[in-house]
């Protein structure tokens, strides 16, 4: 049999919970944890390659076509076959043979034209982007970080 | 006597620390932001995390409380992002036009080689203060997933604007308005 529960012994059992929660809230201002949003890590923005275009002008599609010309000779050069690049939405798509979709592997060997043919024009801009299994060459908006896995020192 | 006494003194101590316990788990889960961005994107508007990073240049550090009483435009950028080079004159065009104004810009450079960051400011003809943040901290501190992002400090040192990618400006210049207005 337990103690019986009398008004005392529950006012007691309420004082130290009262402590306690006293303790936690002098030690969340006494270490400033109101003040400063907490560091957490955040998962990757969820920034789909639509998202991620900027428009393109006419020029830069031309300018994109061109570099995506000599990224095809390039590969044919290493026996990968690729279609005449087309225009799309504010992109310039490069795939397979008769339309196929390009393999991972495929991308991989299509990446080293890269060095080859030099940065997409303008360099500084443009990105090369293996989706969908297909080679996207577009404008970005923003540049991924890597996710973070442990939040720092 | 005194095994009664100290069970009931344990029962209390357990008490008095699942107390302390659960209103700290409790403040920590209405607390969690997810970082400044997620806060702002929330139509808060966070304490600015302060930092005090090596400037790039080699002078010193750069530390956002001695901007007290400013505006500051902090733009986290890095020279493999090439959305941040194109940004990059937009950006000391906005700074040489405020300046005078009590607004300060500050851009953080994140996970980059310094060489290549030093040649990519001077490329973007830069001038306006750069701090060096190789580790990732101040990045992670404000939540910030992708480059360019830039933020809006008020002098009350409150995040009152966050932006992700490239930011025209035209829209920087307006959010600038804006808060120098408000004081």
């Amino acid at each position: 049999m337990g103690r019986p529960v009398t008004v005392a012994r529950v006012l007691r059992l309420a004082a130290s919970s009262a402590a306690g929660a006293a303790a936690a809230l002098v030690a969340i201002v006494s270490l400033g944890w109101s003040a400063t949003p907490q560091a957490t890590p955040l998962p990757r923005p969820k920034l789909s390659l639509r998202e991620n275009k900027r428009p393109l002008s006419q020029a830069d599609l031309a300018a994109a076509a061109a570099w995506a010309r000599r990224f095809r000779s390039c590969a044919a050069a290493r026996n990968l076959i690729l279609t005449e690049p087309t225009i799309g939405e504010n992109e310039v798509v490069i795939t397979g043979p008769a339309g196929q979709r390009i393999t991972a592997a495929q991308s991989q060997k299509a990446f080293a034209c890269g060095v080859k043919v030099g940065d997409p024009p303008p360099s500084l801009t443009f990105a090369l982007l293996a989706s969908d299994r297909q080679l996207h060459l577009y404008k970005p908006r923003a540049c991924l970080l890597p996710a973070v896995e442990e939040p720092p020192a | 006597m005194n095994v009664r006494r100290a069970r009931v003194a344990a029962q209390h101590a357990s008490l008095a620390l699942v107390s302390f316990l659960f209103v700290l788990l409790a403040w920590e889960l209405v607390h969690t932001t997810g970082g400044v961005s997620a806060a702002v994107a929330r139509g808060r508007t966070p304490p600015a995390p302060t930092f005090s990073q090596e400037a790039l240049d080699g002078s010193g550090s750069i530390t956002l409380d001695d901007y007290a009483g400013r505006v500051v435009v902090i733009n986290f950028w890095a020279s493999w992002c090439g959305p941040c080079r194109v940004e990059a004159p937009v950006l000391e065009r906005l700074w040489r036009k405020w300046r005078s104004h009590v607004v300060s810009f500050i851009g953080i450079d994140v996970r980059d080689s310094k060489d290549a960051a030093r040649a990519a400011a001077k490329a973007g003809g830069v001038s306006y203060p750069l701090a060096d943040d190789a580790s990732g901290r101040v990045v992670q501190l404000y939540g910030v997933g992708a480059l360019p992002a830039t933020f809006i400090v008020s002098p009350q040192r409150r995040v009152v604007y966050a932006h992700v990618g490239f930011v025209a400006a035209a829209e920087l210049d307006a959010r600038i308005r804006r808060v120098v207005d408000a004081g």
